[in-house]
């Protein structure tokens, strides 16, 4: 444009060039035809597996669509009488709280806390055992949930097969108790946090990995105990990995439908977290309308526990 | 206050490492005593050992009279600085030099004044509520010093504490370092791997290498009289000339050169008079001549190097590499052929097997170490 003043403008802004080329092509440098056809495929699927289903279950919330009978067939659009319906049922009431509970206990304060004990007590060991207290931890992570799901019931209950009469527990303590029946709500938090905390435990054993040792023994220098060290040094420095597990580790709870695998809610709605009793409206009762009011019920529970998580998370790094 | 005394120290890693092998030194009350020696040496390991940061392997550590060999380091009342000035980045300057206090519990009107007052002397007083991000790293470093200051402890442990700082930094945080331990005359052990840091701070040097003690001493005994062949080619800005010579009876032979001993050198080896031994002279002792005088050698200029106010120069002798720093005056160029000569009584003799010292003195009668400076005039 200015061939004469070219020079000087390349010496004073040498970033000109480059910037206006970049608008022109995007960041990927393939211009924004080619940018978009890339992106289709991956758009569709999101589109059809994703974006869909959300809009359908808004949809179907506000219907009587059911499995079988009549509005099955000619479902009619019913409004919010399904959401009303939901916040005046005691039985969605209950099931929110035993939710409540169940995240509460099994991944805030559980898996939390177990994990990072186990992560702080392994942090200096260099022993074997370490090595197979972990891996423990991981498989019972990763192993799938009916297969976990079995394992506790033959644990607990046993009842399966002339094999397996007794629950392991109970011949291991020669007692006989029905673990399911009288604890049912602790049973499904103690199985969690055996099952999660190695989430946690791993998540933990990095962040610790980022507190320089220099601080821990600065602090024991100083005088410190364990627990001043903790709150002086170590936990102000890893917040932000709390947060973030704190919130994972909730939200998977929240979702979590492995104990209707076990107890399947029972007995007698003592373990029915709004996974199971959703399952059971929908598929035992037929009623889908009235289930996918509660699951878009729970998906906007699940963004409340995200926003002020992340609400916590953008508060301390500012 | 309190004097430091370690004994028959080992340390062996779980991973078969030995780190330190059979120490033994004790450092006097008020003393500034520095562990000197190359990445590895384990002086680190005997500082940590110190803190109580690290077991050892066997031995017993006294502070102040008290064994606290086998105390966590909450019991030993030491400070520590280190190299990373390991200051909590989500504490002010003020809580952070506090630290120490808010541990034992003593009231945040205490613990700020104790702040101010430790700081102040610092020069830390407006920065008082900035967090350490927001500091130089000179300020960090002296942010670093002021809670290891208002701690309050009975011994000083400094990690290279001055190895993060830029070259200006690390001489006036160094003067600092000095002059703060003029005022409080606090018994201290500073590692580092710079020797001027060691030589310029310390009331004693301790060299170590491969987890042993080498020599121990006031800095201008260490820098003067290297004990053996590690420490003389350690100490020094440029590394010492390590000459091949053979010991005669009142001579010593350099590359056909004889240079007279003071006693001879017969009686003062035991009889050992025609072996062969290692000189050492330091390049700053070395001197360069156009013409040949007594006690000097032939030797090619290979390589100048410009050291600012004095320049290196490398030359090839008959027998090995000579280095001599010469001033900026009189500087040679690559290719010249001059004689190299010394203040051969600034030189030291060791054994080539052992390493040892020998103690031989250089005559300064017949032939004083200033004639072979004569003819200095250089050809160009």
């Amino acid at each position: 444009m200015h061939p004469t003043s070219k020079t000087a403008e390349q010496a004073v802004e040498p970033s000109l060039g480059p910037v206006t080329s970049l608008e022109v092509t995007g960041p990927s440098g393939l211009g924004r035809k080619w940018a978009g056809v890339f992106l289709t495929p991956s758009a569709l699927l999101i589109g059809v597996f994703l974006v869909f289903p959300a809009v359908w279950t808004l949809y179907l919330g506000l219907t009587n669509f059911s499995l079988v009978g009549f509005a099955a067939a000619h479902p009619t659009f019913e409004g919010l009488t399904n959401y009303k319906n939901a916040l005046t049922d005691p039985e969605f009431g209950n099931s929110l709280l035993i939710t409540l509970i169940y995240v509460f206990g099994s991944a805030v304060v559980g898996q939390v806390v177990l994990g990072f004990a186990m992560a702080w007590r392994f942090k200096d060991w260099r022993s074997p055992l370490r090595r197979v207290v972990e891996a423990l931890a991981i498989i019972a992570w990763i192993v799938p949930g009916s297969v976990v799901a079995f394992l506790w019931i033959s644990y607990l209950q046993g009842n399966i097969g002339p094999l397996i009469e007794h629950g392991t527990l109970d011949v291991i303590l020669h007692i006989s108790t029905n673990w399911f029946l009288q604890f049912p709500l602790l049973s499904l938090i103690i199985f969690n946090i055996w099952r999660g905390s190695a989430f946690s435990m791993m998540l933990f054993n990095g962040a610790l990995q980022s507190v320089p040792p220099s601080y821990l023994e600065t602090a024991k220098i100083s005088g410190a105990s364990e627990l001043q060290q903790l709150r002086d040094v170590v936990l102000p420095r890893i917040k932000g990995h709390v947060l973030t597990d704190v919130l994972l580790i909730s939200l998977w709870t929240f979702n979590d439908f492995t104990p209707y695998l076990i107890t399947a809610g029972g007995p007698n709605g003592q373990t029915e977290t709004l996974p199971v009793f959703v399952y059971k409206v929908a598929f035992q009762q037929g009623d889908l309308g009235y289930a996918s009011a509660i699951s878009l019920i729970m998906l906007v529970i699940n963004s409340v526990i995200a926003v002020v998580y992340l609400r916590m998370l953008r508060a301390r790094s500012q | 206050m309190a004097s430091v005394s370690v004994e028959s120290l080992t340390k062996v890693f779980p991973n078969g490492v030995k780190a330190l092998d059979d120490v033994s030194l004790s450092v006097d009350d008020g003393e500034f005593f520095a562990l000197l020696g190359p990445s590895g040496c384990g002086k680190t390991t005997l500082l940590r050992i110190l803190a109580g940061l690290e077991p050892p392997s066997s031995g017993t550590i006294t502070i102040g009279g008290r064994n606290v060999t086998r105390l966590p380091p909450r019991g030993r009342n030491v400070a520590m600085v280190f190299q990373d000035y390991a200051l909590f980045p989500h504490m002010t300057v003020a809580e952070n030099v506090a630290y120490p206090l808010k541990v034992h519990r003593i009231d945040k009107a205490t613990r700020r004044r104790r702040a101010e007052e430790v700081g102040g002397g610092l020069g830390l007083t407006p920065l008082m509520d900035r967090r350490p991000g927001q500091l130089s790293g000179g300020q960090q470093q002296r942010a670093a010093l002021a809670r290891a200051m208002a701690a309050d402890a009975v011994l000083f442990l400094f990690d290279e504490p001055l190895s993060n700082l830029d070259a200006r930094l690390r001489m006036e945080a160094r003067t600092l370092l000095k002059r703060l331990h003029r005022e409080v005359r606090k018994t201290t052990v500073y590692v580092t791997h710079d020797q001027s840091e060691a030589l310029a701070l310390a009331d004693r040097v301790a060299v170590m290498d491969h987890g042993a003690l080498r020599q121990v001493g006031p800095p201008a005994e260490i820098f003067h009289h290297p004990g053996n062949l590690f420490v003389a080619g350690f100490i020094g800005s440029t590394p010492m000339n390590l000459l091949p010579a053979r010991m005669l009876d009142s001579h010593v032979l350099v590359a056909g050169e004889a240079i007279p001993l003071g006693t001879p050198g017969g009686e003062s080896l035991g009889g050992a008079a025609g072996r062969d031994i290692v000189l050492a002279v330091r390049p700053e002792y070395m001197t360069l001549a156009a013409e040949r005088t007594p006690g000097s050698v032939p030797a090619e200029v290979e390589v100048v190097e410009d050291l600012g106010t004095t320049y290196l120069v490398t030359l090839r002798g008959p027998d090995s590499t000579i280095q001599a720093v010469v001033p900026e005056t009189r500087v040679p160029k690559p290719g010249d052929r001059l004689f190299a000569g010394a203040d051969w009584s600034r030189a030291s003799f060791y054994d080539p097997d052992s390493g040892e010292r020998l103690e031989v003195a250089v005559s300064t009668g017949p032939t004083p170490p200033t004639a072979l400076r004569l003819g200095n005039k250089l050809s160009n």
